[in-house]
């Protein structure tokens, strides 16, 4: 009985680990984005890769279709999803999820704040306007487009760039590549004071 | 309150926030029952050792670019936890020394690899994020829940049927042995089971702050309860508390969720301390 029971621990172990690496072939466990290190790093929208898509498109300038609706759109009050009033890990983490799932947000609103950056596309002159969201030790960052409706100008009709800036608009996808990546369809931005403290905490 | 209740309850909305409190609390389960075993067997440092190893697996995985990297962490864990337990008597270098040889080793490899073939361009947040755990267990997908949960109840299912084998093995092997229980295959099955967990917990606490979630519930029942059940039960229940309190604080303040647990586990082992210390001197 008891080298039975032995016998158990040793084939317990060898099918745990069996089972374990089955499974994590099965669910894909770590297939996530470019890399598999950190969710952070594999985030499909990271600032730094939608620069690198940017660069990529400027390079096939037909690829991606900036256009926005002319009328405004209509948003939700309250928004579906409001960032604004996360703290910076929440907000980091909650965009994150929203950009590696995007399904569950598609068509909600989304009101969020964030730091205002331009990319321009040299070959064609469009430019992709981002709202960064760093996490609270700034270490991790994740950046989200957001495209205003009437057909506004650039730069006099948008934020002056890295200020801090509000967006409430329909949250969308587009695709570019293999990848799906979201934007936020708004009709207006507001300006956010700059606080006195570049390192104050925010959110609640 | 009613605000900080609010915001809570709105977090709550969010599909992540439920599964880093579920996924959370099985981890935190899982460690707490072996931290038990490891504190008692001397080993209580082998969950860094472990956690630095799977750090250079992690990193060796990316330079191969390999998508599903747990193909390679999980193996190459377990096989180090089998050296490291079950190197026995035989080994040339022993104990600390060996799994400190092993931790800082692959601490240094997996950076040099990272930085030698990146895969992203925020190498630092990489990094930053694998060794502190910051956002990563709210960030989970549904499938990593569901792995989570499948391996911690697997975790659980060992430790409760085979209880009385590990308890005859921690305390005594040479009596174990001598009464027909192959301690050989019961630490071989507990180092593979301890390579699991650390893995689990690395989305948790981050790589270096594992140590804690093994050790400090373990420690903080040792100071009250003197039985392996006593503390073995509390154990889990002070892991489990701290962990669902430390998610909770960190996602209200904004801290890094890791940091926040092993605090709550900290300030958990101090009030035992001092409670043990009054039970002590109550009964002297």
């Amino acid at each position: 009985m008891k080298r039975k029971n032995n016998w158990m621990a040793i084939v317990l172990a060898l099918v745990l680990v069996a089972g374990l690496t089955v499974g994590f072939l099965l669910l894909g466990q770590g297939n996530r984005g470019n890399t598999a290190v950190t969710p952070a790093a594999a985030s499909a929208f990271s600032t730094q890769e939608v620069t690198a898509a940017a660069t990529t498109a400027a390079q096939q300038p037909q690829q991606i279709n900036l256009a926005t609706p002319s009328d405004a759109v209509e948003l939700a009050d309250p928004p579906h999803v409001d960032l604004s009033r996360f703290n910076s890990n929440m907000a980091f983490a909650t965009l994150m999820n929203m950009a590696v799932d995007t399904g569950p947000y598609i068509g909600q609103t989304v009101k969020m704040r964030g730091l205002y950056y331009s990319v321009t596309f040299q070959e064609t002159g469009d430019v992709m306007h981002l709202l960064y969201v760093g996490d609270e030790a700034a270490c991790c960052g994740i950046g989200l487009e957001f495209r205003l409706t009437g057909n506004p100008k650039h730069p006099e009709d948008y934020p002056p760039e890295y200020s801090i800036v509000e967006v409430t608009g329909i949250f969308g996808t587009f695709q570019f590549g293999d990848q799906t990546y979201p934007y936020l369809t708004a009709n207006d931005f507001v300006m956010v004071e700059e606080p006195t403290d570049l390192y104050q905490r925010r959110g609640g | 309150m009613t605000n900080a209740w609010q915001t809570l309850t709105y977090y709550f909305e969010f599909p992540f926030v439920r599964y880093a409190l579920v996924v959370g609390i099985a981890v935190a389960l899982c460690t707490s029952l072996l931290g038990v075993v490891l504190v008692l067997k001397r080993f209580s440092y082998i969950g860094d050792g472990l956690s630095h190893i799977a750090f250079g697996a992690i990193a060796l995985a990316t330079a191969l670019k390999i998508s599903n990297n747990m193909l390679l962490v999980v193996p190459i864990t377990a096989a180090f936890a089998i050296l490291l337990l079950m190197g026995g008597q035989r080994a040339q270098i022993k104990g600390d020394a060996a799994i400190a040889v092993l931790s800082v080793s692959s601490l240094a490899i997996g950076y040099l690899l990272l930085n030698a073939f990146p895969s992203s361009t925020n190498i630092s947040g990489d990094v930053c994020t694998t060794l502190f755990g910051a956002t990563s267990i709210l960030t989970l997908t549904m499938q990593e829940v569901w792995m989570s949960l499948g391996l911690s109840t697997a975790v659980l299912l060992i430790f409760v049927f085979l209880y009385h084998r590990i308890f005859s093995v921690t305390f005594d092997e040479d009596f174990a042995t001598a009464t027909g229980t192959s301690a050989r295959a019961y630490n071989l099955l507990l180092a593979v089971v301890i390579a699991v967990v650390v893995v689990l917990a690395m989305n948790l606490v981050g790589t270096l702050l594992i140590t804690a979630l093994l050790i400090f519930p373990a420690l903080s029942a040792m100071r009250v309860f003197r039985s392996f059940r006593g503390v073995t039960i509390c154990a889990a229940v002070l892991s489990v508390v701290c962990a669902l309190l430390g998610i909770v604080l960190s996602i209200l303040a904004g801290t890094p969720v890791g940091a926040t647990i092993v605090i709550a586990n900290l300030a958990c082992f101090l009030l035992f301390s001092i409670l043990g210390l009054v039970t002590t001197r109550r009964f002297a």
